[in-house]
Protein backbone atom coordinates (compact mmCIF):
# COMPACT_ATOMS: atom_id res chain seq x y z
CA UNK A 1 0.00 0.00 0.00
CA UNK A 2 3.16 2.02 0.56
CA UNK A 3 4.26 1.59 -2.62
CA UNK A 4 1.29 2.48 -4.10
CA UNK A 5 0.87 5.65 -2.56
CA UNK A 6 4.48 6.72 -3.37
CA UNK A 7 3.98 5.54 -6.78
CA UNK A 8 0.62 7.66 -7.08
CA UNK A 9 2.38 10.79 -5.70
CA UNK A 10 5.24 10.47 -8.11
CA UNK A 11 3.10 9.92 -10.69
CA UNK A 12 1.39 13.34 -10.18
CA UNK A 13 4.30 15.19 -9.73
CA UNK A 14 5.57 14.43 -12.89
CA UNK A 15 2.17 14.95 -14.36
CA UNK A 16 1.67 18.03 -12.84
CA UNK A 17 5.46 19.16 -13.27
CA UNK A 18 4.83 18.59 -17.39
CA UNK A 19 1.66 19.79 -18.28
CA UNK A 20 1.52 23.59 -19.51
CA UNK A 21 -0.94 26.39 -18.45
CA UNK A 22 -4.34 25.27 -20.25
CA UNK A 23 -5.30 28.78 -19.90
CA UNK A 24 -2.84 29.77 -23.05
CA UNK A 25 -4.60 26.45 -24.98
CA UNK A 26 -7.57 28.46 -25.14
CA UNK A 27 -8.98 30.98 -27.83
CA UNK A 28 -9.40 34.41 -27.51
CA UNK A 29 -11.00 35.57 -30.30
CA UNK A 30 -11.09 39.65 -30.72
CA UNK A 31 -13.14 40.67 -34.07
CA UNK A 32 -11.36 42.86 -36.71
CA UNK A 33 -12.85 45.92 -37.08
CA UNK A 34 -12.10 46.23 -40.77
CA UNK A 35 -13.05 42.69 -41.44
CA UNK A 36 -15.10 41.77 -38.89
CA UNK A 37 -15.39 37.87 -40.36
CA UNK A 38 -12.17 37.34 -39.21
CA UNK A 39 -10.36 38.06 -35.65
CA UNK A 40 -8.15 41.09 -34.93
CA UNK A 41 -4.21 40.24 -35.76
CA UNK A 42 -2.54 40.28 -32.58
CA UNK A 43 1.03 38.59 -30.97
CA UNK A 44 -0.39 37.55 -27.94
CA UNK A 45 -0.68 33.64 -28.65
CA UNK A 46 -4.58 33.81 -28.72
CA UNK A 47 -4.89 30.66 -30.90
CA UNK A 48 -6.79 31.98 -33.75
CA UNK A 49 -6.40 32.49 -37.14
CA UNK A 50 -8.48 33.70 -40.29
CA UNK A 51 -8.53 34.70 -44.26
CA UNK A 52 -10.75 35.15 -46.82
CA UNK A 53 -11.01 32.39 -49.09
CA UNK A 54 -12.51 33.72 -52.06
CA UNK A 55 -15.75 36.02 -50.71
CA UNK A 56 -15.77 33.24 -47.32
CA UNK A 57 -14.51 33.26 -44.42
CA UNK A 58 -11.99 30.87 -43.04
CA UNK A 59 -11.42 30.30 -39.76
CA UNK A 60 -10.26 29.38 -36.05
CA UNK A 61 -12.96 27.73 -33.94
CA UNK A 62 -13.42 26.64 -30.22
CA UNK A 63 -13.69 22.92 -31.32
CA UNK A 64 -10.39 22.07 -33.49
CA UNK A 65 -6.92 22.48 -32.46
CA UNK A 66 -6.18 25.49 -34.18
CA UNK A 67 -2.73 24.91 -35.80
CA UNK A 68 -0.45 21.31 -35.42
CA UNK A 69 2.84 21.34 -36.39
CA UNK A 70 4.16 18.04 -37.41
CA UNK A 71 7.85 17.22 -38.61
CA UNK A 72 7.76 13.40 -40.32
CA UNK A 73 10.52 12.76 -43.34
CA UNK A 74 11.65 15.76 -43.64
CA UNK A 75 9.29 17.76 -43.56
CA UNK A 76 7.55 20.30 -41.56
CA UNK A 77 3.96 20.74 -41.99
CA UNK A 78 1.70 23.72 -40.00
CA UNK A 79 -1.83 22.17 -40.54
CA UNK A 80 -4.34 25.15 -39.85
CA UNK A 81 -7.76 23.63 -38.96
CA UNK A 82 -11.30 25.87 -38.37
CA UNK A 83 -14.34 26.47 -40.23
CA UNK A 84 -15.14 28.15 -43.39
CA UNK A 85 -18.12 29.86 -43.87
CA UNK A 86 -20.17 31.63 -40.96
CA UNK A 87 -23.00 31.08 -38.89
CA UNK A 88 -25.18 28.22 -39.13
CA UNK A 89 -23.43 27.52 -42.77
CA UNK A 90 -20.02 26.41 -41.93
CA UNK A 91 -18.03 23.05 -42.91
CA UNK A 92 -14.92 21.54 -41.69
CA UNK A 93 -11.24 23.51 -43.01
CA UNK A 94 -8.01 22.72 -43.06
CA UNK A 95 -5.20 24.19 -44.73
CA UNK A 96 -1.96 22.91 -44.38
CA UNK A 97 1.87 24.52 -45.40
CA UNK A 98 4.61 21.70 -45.43
CA UNK A 99 8.35 23.24 -46.15
CA UNK A 100 10.34 20.99 -46.95
CA UNK A 101 14.23 20.86 -45.24
CA UNK A 102 12.87 22.38 -42.04
CA UNK A 103 13.45 20.15 -39.07
CA UNK A 104 12.79 21.20 -35.88
CA UNK A 105 13.64 18.95 -33.33
CA UNK A 106 11.73 20.39 -30.69
CA UNK A 107 8.76 23.24 -31.12
CA UNK A 108 11.45 25.80 -29.55
CA UNK A 109 13.06 25.53 -32.78
CA UNK A 110 10.12 26.92 -34.34
CA UNK A 111 11.79 30.38 -32.98
CA UNK A 112 13.97 29.91 -36.42
CA UNK A 113 10.99 31.22 -38.18
CA UNK A 114 11.22 34.71 -36.71
CA UNK A 115 10.96 37.21 -38.84
CA UNK A 116 10.45 35.01 -41.76
CA UNK A 117 8.70 35.71 -45.40
CA UNK A 118 7.91 32.42 -47.53
CA UNK A 119 7.45 32.91 -51.07
CA UNK A 120 4.97 30.37 -51.88
CA UNK A 121 5.76 29.81 -55.37
CA UNK A 122 9.04 28.06 -54.52
CA UNK A 123 8.95 24.53 -55.31
CA UNK A 124 10.14 24.24 -51.22
CA UNK A 125 6.39 24.91 -50.07
CA UNK A 126 2.97 23.53 -50.92
CA UNK A 127 -0.12 24.12 -49.56
CA UNK A 128 -2.64 21.74 -49.54
CA UNK A 129 -6.50 21.88 -48.69
CA UNK A 130 -8.95 19.98 -47.18
CA UNK A 131 -12.37 20.18 -46.40
CA UNK A 132 -15.09 17.23 -45.27
CA UNK A 133 -14.88 15.70 -48.52
CA UNK A 134 -11.80 16.03 -50.13
CA UNK A 135 -7.98 16.61 -50.01
CA UNK A 136 -7.05 19.50 -52.79
CA UNK A 137 -3.07 19.83 -53.45
CA UNK A 138 -3.04 23.01 -54.68
CA UNK A 139 -0.86 24.69 -57.55
CA UNK A 140 0.10 28.60 -56.29
CA UNK A 141 -0.11 30.90 -58.38
CA UNK A 142 1.49 34.16 -56.55
CA UNK A 143 1.56 35.14 -52.54
CA UNK A 144 3.69 34.77 -49.41
CA UNK A 145 3.50 33.51 -45.66
CA UNK A 146 4.59 35.97 -43.12
CA UNK A 147 5.60 34.96 -39.80
CA UNK A 148 5.99 38.19 -38.67
CA UNK A 149 7.07 36.70 -34.94
CA UNK A 150 8.58 33.53 -33.15
CA UNK A 151 8.36 34.31 -29.71
CA UNK A 152 9.19 31.78 -26.63
CA UNK A 153 6.37 32.37 -24.43
CA UNK A 154 7.78 32.29 -21.01
CA UNK A 155 5.00 32.16 -18.15
CA UNK A 156 6.37 32.86 -14.56
CA UNK A 157 9.62 32.37 -15.85
CA UNK A 158 8.89 28.89 -16.80
CA UNK A 159 9.24 28.02 -20.78
CA UNK A 160 5.57 27.03 -21.62
CA UNK A 161 5.00 27.02 -25.60
CA UNK A 162 6.17 29.19 -28.77
CA UNK A 163 4.22 31.54 -30.32
CA UNK A 164 3.85 32.19 -34.01
CA UNK A 165 1.73 35.49 -35.32
CA UNK A 166 1.91 36.64 -38.82
CA UNK A 167 0.26 37.04 -41.90
CA UNK A 168 -0.39 35.08 -45.78
CA UNK A 169 -2.13 36.01 -48.65
CA UNK A 170 -1.73 33.59 -51.92
CA UNK A 171 -4.05 32.39 -55.33
CA UNK A 172 -4.03 29.22 -56.04
CA UNK A 173 -5.46 26.66 -58.72
CA UNK A 174 -7.49 24.38 -56.52
CA UNK A 175 -8.56 21.47 -59.15
CA UNK A 176 -8.63 24.05 -62.08
CA UNK A 177 -10.11 26.82 -60.73
CA UNK A 178 -8.50 29.66 -59.08
CA UNK A 179 -8.91 30.47 -55.71
CA UNK A 180 -7.79 33.86 -53.72
CA UNK A 181 -6.75 34.02 -50.03
CA UNK A 182 -6.93 37.19 -48.93
CA UNK A 183 -6.42 38.91 -45.77
CA UNK A 184 -4.77 35.78 -43.47
CA UNK A 185 -3.74 36.21 -39.95
CA UNK A 186 -2.46 33.99 -36.95
CA UNK A 187 -1.47 34.14 -33.68
CA UNK A 188 -1.42 30.74 -32.67
CA UNK A 189 0.92 28.59 -29.57
CA UNK A 190 2.44 25.73 -30.62
CA UNK A 191 4.05 23.39 -27.12
CA UNK A 192 4.16 19.86 -26.50
CA UNK A 193 0.77 19.12 -27.00
CA UNK A 194 0.48 20.44 -30.84
CA UNK A 195 3.92 19.61 -31.81
CA UNK A 196 4.55 16.01 -33.21
CA UNK A 197 8.05 14.79 -34.50
CA UNK A 198 7.87 11.05 -36.03
CA UNK B 1 -15.46 70.47 -14.79
CA UNK B 2 -14.45 74.32 -14.74
CA UNK B 3 -17.68 74.97 -16.21
CA UNK B 4 -20.07 73.37 -13.40
CA UNK B 5 -17.62 74.80 -11.00
CA UNK B 6 -18.03 78.90 -12.37
CA UNK B 7 -21.87 78.07 -12.31
CA UNK B 8 -22.09 76.86 -8.35
CA UNK B 9 -19.43 80.15 -7.39
CA UNK B 10 -22.71 82.65 -7.50
CA UNK B 11 -24.83 80.27 -5.29
CA UNK B 12 -21.60 79.80 -2.88
CA UNK B 13 -21.05 83.70 -2.87
CA UNK B 14 -24.63 84.32 -1.77
CA UNK B 15 -25.27 81.56 0.34
CA UNK B 16 -22.23 83.25 2.75
CA UNK B 17 -23.24 87.15 1.60
CA UNK B 18 -24.69 89.49 3.94
CA UNK B 19 -28.10 88.46 4.69
CA UNK B 20 -26.57 84.95 5.38
CA UNK B 21 -27.12 85.89 9.37
CA UNK B 22 -30.61 85.48 8.94
CA UNK B 23 -30.73 81.99 7.24
CA UNK B 24 -30.83 78.45 8.88
CA UNK B 25 -27.21 76.99 9.32
CA UNK B 26 -26.10 73.55 9.98
CA UNK B 27 -22.97 72.06 10.90
CA UNK B 28 -22.41 68.07 10.18
CA UNK B 29 -20.33 64.71 9.41
CA UNK B 30 -21.09 62.86 6.82
CA UNK B 31 -20.20 59.00 5.09
CA UNK B 32 -21.30 57.36 2.55
CA UNK B 33 -20.36 54.79 0.08
CA UNK B 34 -20.60 54.59 -4.10
CA UNK B 35 -19.83 51.91 -6.56
CA UNK B 36 -18.81 52.23 -9.96
CA UNK B 37 -19.64 50.43 -12.72
CA UNK B 38 -16.74 50.15 -15.21
CA UNK B 39 -15.80 49.56 -18.30
CA UNK B 40 -14.34 46.12 -20.12
CA UNK B 41 -9.95 45.96 -19.02
CA UNK B 42 -8.73 46.92 -22.29
CA UNK B 43 -4.86 47.34 -21.36
CA UNK B 44 -2.59 46.53 -23.79
CA UNK B 45 -0.44 44.50 -20.70
CA UNK B 46 -3.34 42.07 -20.13
CA UNK B 47 -3.86 39.13 -22.43
CA UNK B 48 -7.46 39.22 -23.39
CA UNK B 49 -9.84 36.37 -22.43
CA UNK B 50 -12.85 35.96 -23.99
CA UNK B 51 -14.13 32.59 -25.91
CA UNK B 52 -14.85 32.61 -29.87
CA UNK B 53 -18.21 32.54 -29.06
CA UNK B 54 -18.38 35.86 -27.89
CA UNK B 55 -18.62 38.44 -30.55
CA UNK B 56 -18.13 41.66 -28.88
CA UNK B 57 -15.82 44.52 -28.75
CA UNK B 58 -13.91 44.36 -26.00
CA UNK B 59 -11.18 42.42 -24.94
CA UNK B 60 -12.58 40.52 -22.19
CA UNK B 61 -15.12 38.30 -20.37
CA UNK B 62 -13.88 37.08 -17.57
CA UNK B 63 -11.47 39.64 -16.36
CA UNK B 64 -13.35 41.85 -13.68
CA UNK B 65 -12.95 45.55 -12.61
CA UNK B 66 -14.00 47.03 -9.46
CA UNK B 67 -14.30 50.34 -8.16
CA UNK B 68 -15.96 52.09 -5.21
CA UNK B 69 -14.99 54.89 -2.93
CA UNK B 70 -15.91 55.28 0.65
CA UNK B 71 -15.94 59.03 2.51
CA UNK B 72 -16.15 60.92 5.62
CA UNK B 73 -16.37 64.55 5.95
CA UNK B 74 -17.34 67.70 7.91
CA UNK B 75 -19.58 69.65 6.34
CA UNK B 76 -21.32 73.62 6.82
CA UNK B 77 -24.74 74.11 5.37
CA UNK B 78 -26.24 77.27 4.81
CA UNK B 79 -30.18 77.28 3.67
CA UNK B 80 -31.43 80.09 1.21
CA UNK B 81 -34.07 83.15 2.38
CA UNK B 82 -36.71 80.92 1.31
CA UNK B 83 -35.36 77.62 2.74
CA UNK B 84 -35.75 75.53 -0.37
CA UNK B 85 -32.02 75.69 -1.00
CA UNK B 86 -29.09 74.35 1.16
CA UNK B 87 -25.55 75.20 0.00
CA UNK B 88 -23.15 72.95 1.22
CA UNK B 89 -19.19 72.62 1.67
CA UNK B 90 -16.56 71.88 3.58
CA UNK B 91 -13.81 68.84 3.65
CA UNK B 92 -13.91 65.71 2.43
CA UNK B 93 -11.76 62.66 2.70
CA UNK B 94 -12.23 60.03 -0.05
CA UNK B 95 -10.89 56.88 -0.47
CA UNK B 96 -10.77 55.56 -3.99
CA UNK B 97 -10.53 51.59 -4.20
CA UNK B 98 -10.02 49.97 -7.84
CA UNK B 99 -9.02 46.30 -8.67
CA UNK B 100 -8.93 44.28 -11.50
CA UNK B 101 -8.99 40.58 -11.09
CA UNK B 102 -10.50 37.23 -12.63
CA UNK B 103 -14.33 36.04 -12.17
CA UNK B 104 -14.05 32.99 -13.66
CA UNK B 105 -11.41 29.61 -12.87
CA UNK B 106 -8.49 29.80 -12.71
CA UNK B 107 -8.60 32.67 -10.65
CA UNK B 108 -5.62 34.26 -12.67
CA UNK B 109 -4.73 36.40 -15.81
CA UNK B 110 -1.75 37.07 -17.78
CA UNK B 111 0.28 40.17 -17.57
CA UNK B 112 2.84 41.09 -20.44
CA UNK B 113 6.06 41.59 -18.39
CA UNK B 114 8.62 42.22 -21.16
CA UNK B 115 9.64 41.33 -24.41
CA UNK B 116 13.41 40.73 -25.46
CA UNK B 117 14.05 39.76 -28.94
CA UNK B 118 12.14 36.61 -29.31
CA UNK B 119 11.04 35.76 -25.60
CA UNK B 120 8.08 36.97 -24.12
CA UNK B 121 7.37 36.80 -20.36
CA UNK B 122 4.02 36.56 -18.77
CA UNK B 123 3.47 36.91 -15.41
CA UNK B 124 0.20 35.04 -13.48
CA UNK B 125 -1.92 37.55 -12.07
CA UNK B 126 -4.55 37.13 -9.28
CA UNK B 127 -5.46 40.23 -8.44
CA UNK B 128 -4.42 44.12 -9.06
CA UNK B 129 -5.66 46.86 -6.12
CA UNK B 130 -5.13 50.21 -5.90
CA UNK B 131 -6.41 52.13 -2.91
CA UNK B 132 -5.94 55.98 -3.07
CA UNK B 133 -6.33 59.02 -0.59
CA UNK B 134 -7.78 62.17 -1.16
CA UNK B 135 -8.61 65.36 0.61
CA UNK B 136 -11.42 67.10 -1.52
CA UNK B 137 -13.83 70.14 -1.17
CA UNK B 138 -17.58 69.38 -2.14
CA UNK B 139 -19.69 71.62 -3.31
CA UNK B 140 -23.11 70.98 -3.32
CA UNK B 141 -26.62 71.83 -3.87
CA UNK B 142 -30.06 71.05 -2.09
CA UNK B 143 -33.38 71.41 -2.74
CA UNK B 144 -36.23 70.95 -1.20
CA UNK B 145 -39.49 70.86 -2.93
CA UNK B 146 -41.55 70.52 -0.33
CA UNK B 147 -43.19 72.20 2.67
CA UNK B 148 -41.91 71.29 5.58
CA UNK B 149 -43.80 68.64 7.76
CA UNK B 150 -42.90 67.66 11.31
CA UNK B 151 -40.05 65.64 11.00
CA UNK B 152 -39.22 64.88 7.86
CA UNK B 153 -38.29 66.30 4.42
CA UNK B 154 -37.63 65.29 1.18
CA UNK B 155 -34.56 66.92 -0.73
CA UNK B 156 -32.61 66.69 -4.26
CA UNK B 157 -29.44 67.45 -4.63
CA UNK B 158 -26.59 68.22 -7.35
CA UNK B 159 -22.46 68.76 -6.49
CA UNK B 160 -19.19 68.05 -7.33
CA UNK B 161 -16.10 67.66 -5.27
CA UNK B 162 -12.37 68.35 -6.06
CA UNK B 163 -10.27 66.43 -4.30
CA UNK B 164 -6.09 65.98 -4.48
CA UNK B 165 -4.73 63.02 -3.18
CA UNK B 166 -2.77 61.88 -0.12
CA UNK B 167 -1.54 58.70 -0.46
CA UNK B 168 -1.87 56.05 -2.72
CA UNK B 169 -0.81 52.06 -2.31
CA UNK B 170 -1.18 49.42 -5.33
CA UNK B 171 -0.95 46.13 -4.17
CA UNK B 172 0.04 42.71 -6.52
CA UNK B 173 -1.35 39.38 -5.51
CA UNK B 174 1.04 36.88 -7.65
CA UNK B 175 -0.31 33.28 -8.67
CA UNK B 176 3.00 32.43 -7.67
CA UNK B 177 4.44 33.92 -4.82
CA UNK B 178 7.84 33.46 -5.60
CA UNK B 179 7.36 36.00 -8.27
CA UNK B 180 6.80 39.03 -5.52
CA UNK B 181 10.53 40.11 -6.40
CA UNK B 182 8.59 41.59 -9.89
CA UNK B 183 6.36 43.57 -7.97
CA UNK B 184 8.48 47.05 -9.26
CA UNK B 185 8.24 46.00 -12.82
CA UNK B 186 4.74 45.67 -12.91
CA UNK B 187 4.10 48.98 -11.08
CA UNK B 188 6.53 49.96 -13.73
CA UNK B 189 4.07 48.47 -16.42
CA UNK B 190 0.35 49.43 -15.04
CA UNK B 191 1.59 53.56 -14.71
CA UNK B 192 0.99 55.92 -12.63
CA UNK B 193 -2.68 58.19 -12.47
CA UNK B 194 -4.09 61.52 -11.92
CA UNK B 195 -3.75 62.71 -8.49
CA UNK B 196 -6.47 65.00 -8.77
CA UNK B 197 -9.81 63.60 -8.22
CA UNK B 198 -13.18 64.83 -9.10
CA UNK B 199 -17.01 64.01 -9.38
CA UNK B 200 -20.20 65.28 -10.24
CA UNK B 201 -22.92 63.69 -8.68
CA UNK B 202 -26.87 64.11 -8.54
CA UNK B 203 -29.10 62.18 -6.11
CA UNK B 204 -31.95 62.29 -3.75
CA UNK B 205 -32.82 61.95 -0.22
CA UNK B 206 -34.85 63.02 3.14
CA UNK B 207 -34.12 64.97 6.19
CA UNK B 208 -35.38 63.04 9.33
CA UNK B 209 -35.30 65.45 12.45
CA UNK B 210 -36.95 68.63 13.66
CA UNK B 211 -35.79 71.81 11.89
CA UNK B 212 -33.56 74.05 14.46
CA UNK B 213 -32.73 70.51 15.82
CA UNK B 214 -29.90 68.34 15.29
CA UNK B 215 -31.30 65.52 12.17
CA UNK B 216 -29.83 63.04 10.18
CA UNK B 217 -30.02 63.29 6.40
CA UNK B 218 -30.32 59.86 4.48
CA UNK B 219 -29.45 59.87 0.33
CA UNK B 220 -29.06 58.01 -2.68
CA UNK B 221 -26.25 59.61 -4.75
CA UNK B 222 -26.56 58.47 -8.53
CA UNK B 223 -25.46 58.70 -11.13
CA UNK B 224 -21.83 59.41 -9.74
CA UNK B 225 -19.74 60.41 -12.90
CA UNK B 226 -16.03 60.71 -12.64
CA UNK B 227 -14.66 63.93 -14.74
CA UNK B 228 -10.60 62.93 -14.88
CA UNK B 229 -9.31 59.73 -15.18
CA UNK B 230 -8.38 58.51 -11.37
CA UNK B 231 -7.26 54.79 -11.80
CA UNK B 232 -4.46 53.61 -14.38
CA UNK B 233 -6.30 49.89 -13.96
CA UNK B 234 -10.29 50.69 -14.96
CA UNK B 235 -12.25 53.36 -16.50
CA UNK B 236 -15.01 54.14 -14.72
CA UNK B 237 -18.17 54.45 -16.06
CA UNK B 238 -21.11 55.83 -14.09
CA UNK B 239 -22.23 54.46 -10.55
CA UNK B 240 -24.71 55.46 -7.25
CA UNK B 241 -24.40 54.91 -3.76
CA UNK B 242 -25.63 56.09 0.03
CA UNK B 243 -24.89 58.75 1.90
CA UNK B 244 -25.36 59.66 5.52
CA UNK B 245 -25.59 63.23 6.84
CA UNK B 246 -25.68 64.35 10.73
CA UNK B 247 -26.39 67.63 11.44
CA UNK B 248 -26.51 70.22 14.33
CA UNK B 249 -27.96 73.52 13.81
CA UNK B 250 -25.25 76.80 14.30
CA UNK B 251 -26.35 79.57 15.95
CA UNK B 252 -29.59 81.22 16.90
CA UNK B 253 -31.41 79.53 13.61
CA UNK B 254 -33.65 82.67 12.38
CA UNK B 255 -36.14 81.59 9.14
CA UNK B 256 -36.60 84.41 6.76
CA UNK B 257 -40.50 83.86 5.92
Amino acid sequence: MKNFTTSFILLITIFTSCSSDSELKKSVYIVDEQFPDLPQYSEWGYNTFGAYYDRQAFKSNDREVPIKVINQEGKTSFVFTGQKGSGYSYDNFTLTLTITDFNPLTYVDLLQLNNTTLDLTDSKYEIVIKDIENTYTTQIISGQFQITKAQNLLVDKKAEEVILSGKFDFQALVEGLPVTISNGRFDVGVGNGNFYKY
Amino acid sequence: MRLHLLCLVPIIISSFSIKAQNRVKFIGIESGASFIQCDHVNKSYIRGDMSTAYYGDGMSQGIKSEMYKIHLGATVEVRSLNDKFGFITGLRFTQLNTSVSKNTSPDYFFLLYQQTGTTTEYLRIRKIQQTATYAGVPIEVRFFPFPRLKKFRIYFMAGTEIGYELSSRTSVYFYDRTMESYKSGVLKIIGDHDHLYSVFYGGAGFRIGKEGRPGINLGVTAPVVFTNQNSSLVTPITGGGINIHFQIPLGTNRISQ
